[in-house]
């Protein structure tokens, strides 16, 4: 679904926030993309849907990532931002559900369909007409990852999706995105909550490769967790 | 802070009555665009002493906002904003022009005072005619119609995202303000010397979260220069509000109709 | 400041109309050759909504008991550069007629022009980047934030006392007009320039590129042809005066007097009916409180007409009740 070779991205003031990276994303696999502070995370999200400019090779579900694939590759890879707010723009939960399919120039009518699907597929049928102004954390984001699936992606790219939310929205995320069958990158710095929903993980340092493998002994391991400047889930 | 809520919560709600499925919503947008600039340009090329003309013009805002089940308190209520400056050039013409024209018992009527009341009556109308276009028709649609007109794209663009943006400005005014007074003592709003640096920070602060709303849109596919116009169908009921709407403005403009039905009675 | 429609003719609300849409699509060609656009739009579009909110604080201005508002034209142009800055604040404008109520639908060129095309346009290149191009320090920016702020709002409010007077909707004579606008916006050109140089040393300590970028990549008229401002005044001239000229035969009142001010009676004298009028409005002039409306046809309201207007009036309310007690009977489920 995601396949980068030599991935690099660069700000506008030089500075190399991804330096050659390569990674493949499987159908239907669930990859933690684990890293302190800076360690690249979001921009490497960012630069996966053209946001920001990369450089390298990079194939999203199935398209080369080109200026002219933008548009296609934006409506199959769906980014879930770390605040929701930022997603959550329109006067109504409904219209910020219907902003992607009305953008796909769908008619009224299946963008009707595609909104109700998800609002009862996730529960939150009851948000419709409300604004976002009046959610709380769990409710937001719960609303943030609605808009994306009414695009119907083939792949799914999280930048912290466990921030803002308490313990039981948290849970309630996890078990969703464990019955989720898309592909999914998730960028986030919740080591039991990667732990839970993905089997493997990515490590991040300085925006270069650390290490790969298995969640279950890679973020268990003490120390090469504190080489890559992330604390080790405590036993 | 309240207030500042308040005041967004008022731009928000005659979007919110667009969403509305009256026979005045489902019309055509493009025809009601129309009528309310031929409603305009009739009502406002009339005689500035005419105060009896303004009478039909009453029909098109009233039946509108009771077809479309808006209410009219409402619109009144926003035209009254646009009144001040209105008063200010009319006020003018009460001292300026005194000439009797109209003797009701004892009063006498200068032509000061009735262009006066032309010009408030005017102002009254025409911004509600505007009004209710906004409050039957969706945002969307409208600038859909824009776009069908040929006005540029960055402009359509940025006036959609100015109106959106409204909101999010003003979350975060309420955020920053709520830290001001959180760390100030009881105050409530800044001093003048505070202000700049409080307004900079909003806007700096604003500006960016801005840039990450956009990404959001971006990553659902909105990008400039690339739109997507719905275009739903013109059927019959659009022609005939067409006619029925420019056509009755066009007549009360031309034919002095007020004047033909007062002499049907003989006194 | 901003007019609405019914203070516009339709004549005078047209030529600004195409005065504003020649520099908009100037602005616009402009635009077009800036690849970095989509990357500028969110601050572009997030300016307007600040200035919008800047604009609903109204302030009293003391001893006159009017009040007014910020224009934010300096402050969009010194963020944004001249035509970013003209967009911006066009989509402001339209927001603000069509949610607001704040001027017009009809009203809109010419609000554009005194907000927008006058700051942007004028104001700015002329009067503030000349200030700020050899060095950006606070003082600079106070000294040309201050100055372009004032510039800025006079001429926009003699453009507004222009404008109505055209129009012919008002009586006040052009000089008192003046003199009651003027100082008004003095007063909020003063307090505006105060409030743009204090947000904009704001940004210069937190974010100087910001204000650089606009000055460094457009230094030079030159690099921007100035012709098409150029006919898009030439246009302005020959509608307006084409309007005037509509007006000038259908309303004789306060329009053929600040025409008299401004042309001089030398101009008009070459059209003999105009002048007889003119001089008929001069005569009534020198005794001004007994400066009668002139008489002419139309303008009257007669007794029938007044008797009709109620008819109609009570007509309009007893349908529109009519038809919102339908409705609601038809909403209401069945008894």
């Amino acid at each position: 679904m995601v396949t980068i070779s030599d991935w690099s991205v660069k700000y506008p003031d030089a500075t190399l926030a991804i330096d050659k990276l390569s990674m493949h994303l499987s159908e239907g696999e669930h990859l933690a993309l684990i890293g302190a502070n800076g360690a690249g995370k979001s921009t490497l999200i960012m630069s996966l849907v053209g946001i920001l400019p990369g450089s390298g090779e990079a194939n999203i579900a199935g398209l080369p990532l080109t200026k002219e694939n933008l548009t296609e590759i934006r409506a199959k890879a769906g980014v879930i931002f770390q605040n929701p707010d930022d997603q959550l723009f329109m006067p109504t939960i409904y219209d910020d559900i219907a902003f992607g399919p009305r953008n796909l120039g769908l008619d009224e009518e299946s963008v009707r369909h595609r909104v109700e699907d998800r609002l009862n597929q996730l529960g939150i049928a009851h948000l419709r007409d409300k604004s976002a102004l009046k959610l709380s954390g769990g409710e937001k984001r719960m609303a943030a990852i609605a808009t994306v699936l009414a695009m119907r992606p083939d792949v799914m790219l999280m930048d912290e999706p466990t921030a803002f939310l308490d313990p039981r929205s948290r849970r309630r995320l996890i078990q969703l995105l464990r019955k989720l069958p898309h592909a999914m990158l998730i960028a986030t710095h919740d080591l039991t909550f990667a732990a839970e929903v993905c089997p493997r993980c990515l490590i991040l340092k300085q925006g270069r490769y650390f290490a790969d493998g298995a969640t279950e002994e890679l973020l268990f391991d003490r120390e090469k967790m504190d080489a890559a400047d992330v604390e080790a889930i405590g036993l | 802070m309240a207030d500042i809520r308040s005041k967004i919560n008022e731009l928000y709600a005659l979007e919110q009555l667009a969403a509305g499925q009256t026979a005045l919503h489902r019309l055509h947008p493009l025809g009601k665009l129309l009528v309310t600039f031929v409603y305009l340009i009739c009502l406002l090329s009339l005689d500035s002493c005419a105060l009896h003309r303004l009478a039909p013009f009453l029909f098109y805002p009233i039946l509108c906002a009771a077809l479309a089940s808006v209410p009219l308190g409402m619109i009144v209520r926003r035209a009254v904003w646009a009144l001040p400056f209105a008063l200010l050039a009319g006020l003018g013409n009460v001292y300026f022009s005194r000439a009797p024209v109209l003797q009701i018992g004892s009063f006498t009527v200068s032509a000061g005072m009735l262009s006066l009341a032309v010009l408030l009556l005017r102002t009254l109308l025409s911004v509600s005619a505007v009004l209710i276009l906004v409050s039957v028709t969706p945002f969307a649609q409208l600038t859909a119609q824009l776009h069908r007109l040929h006005l540029p794209e960055i402009l359509i663009a940025l006036t959609e995202m100015t109106y959106r943006y409204l909101g999010i400005l003003t979350e975060e005014a309420v955020n920053l303000l709520t830290a001001f007074r959180l760390r100030s003592k009881g105050r409530q709003w800044p001093n003048l010397r505070e202000f700049a640096p409080l307004a900079g920070q909003l806007l700096l602060r604003s500006a960016d979260r801005a840039e990450r709303v956009y990404n959001a849109m971006q990553c659902r596919c909105q990008s400039l220069g690339r739109r997507y116009v719905p275009s739903p169908a013109w059927r019959p009921a659009d022609g005939i509000f067409l006619i029925l709407g420019a056509g009755s403005a066009v007549l009360f403009r031309e034919w002095d109709i007020m004047t033909a039905i007062g002499e049907l009675f003989p006194w | 400041m901003h007019m609405a429609d019914a203070l516009l003719s339709s004549p005078v609300g047209g030529a600004m109309y195409a005065t504003s849409a020649c520099a908009l699509g100037w602005a616009v060609k402009k635009l077009d050759k800036e690849p970095q656009l989509e990357r500028k739009l969110p601050l572009m579009a997030m300016s307007g909504a600040f200035v919008f909110a800047a604009q609903m604080i109204n302030f009293t201005i003391p001893g006159t008991g009017s009040s007014g508002h910020l224009g934010g034209g300096v402050l969009l142009a010194s963020l944004l550069g001249d035509a970013p800055a003209l967009l911006t604040i066009t989509a402001v404008l339209i927001v603000q007629c069509l949610f607001f109520a704040d001027g017009g639908l009809l009203a809109l060129g010419a609000n554009i022009f005194n907000m927008g095309v006058i700051p942007c346009l004028l104001v700015w290149p002329l009067i503030y980047r000349p200030i700020l191009r050899q060095e950006v320090t606070a003082k600079r920016i106070w000294a040309a934030s201050m100055l372009a702020s004032v510039v800025s709002l006079q001429l926009g409010a003699f453009c507004v006392v222009l404008e109505t007077l055209f129009s012919g909707v008002t009586e006040l004579p052009f000089g008192f007009f003046l003199s009651l606008m003027q100082p008004i916006h003095l007063a909020i050109g003063l307090v505006e320039g105060a409030v743009t140089a204090g947000i904009l040393t704001y940004v210069l300590q937190t974010r100087p590129e910001l204000l650089t970028a606009n000055l460094s990549t457009q230094i030079g008229l030159n690099s921007v042809s100035l012709k098409p401002l150029a006919v898009s005044l030439a246009v302005l001239a020959v509608l307006v005066g084409g309007g005037l000229s509509l007006l000038a035969s259908s309303q004789p009142d306060g329009l053929e007097w600040s025409i008299q001010r401004i042309t001089g009676s030398a101009e008009l004298e070459r059209s003999g009916a105009v002048h007889s009028q003119a001089a008929a409005v001069q005569k009534s002039l020198a005794v001004l409180p007994d400066y009668d409306f002139p008489s002419g046809e139309g303008q009257g309201t007669s007794a029938s007409g007044l008797l009709g207007a109620a008819l109609t009036c009570a007509l309009a309310g007893i349908m529109g009740l009519a038809v919102s007690f339908c409705k609601k009977r038809r909403s209401a489920p069945p008894a």
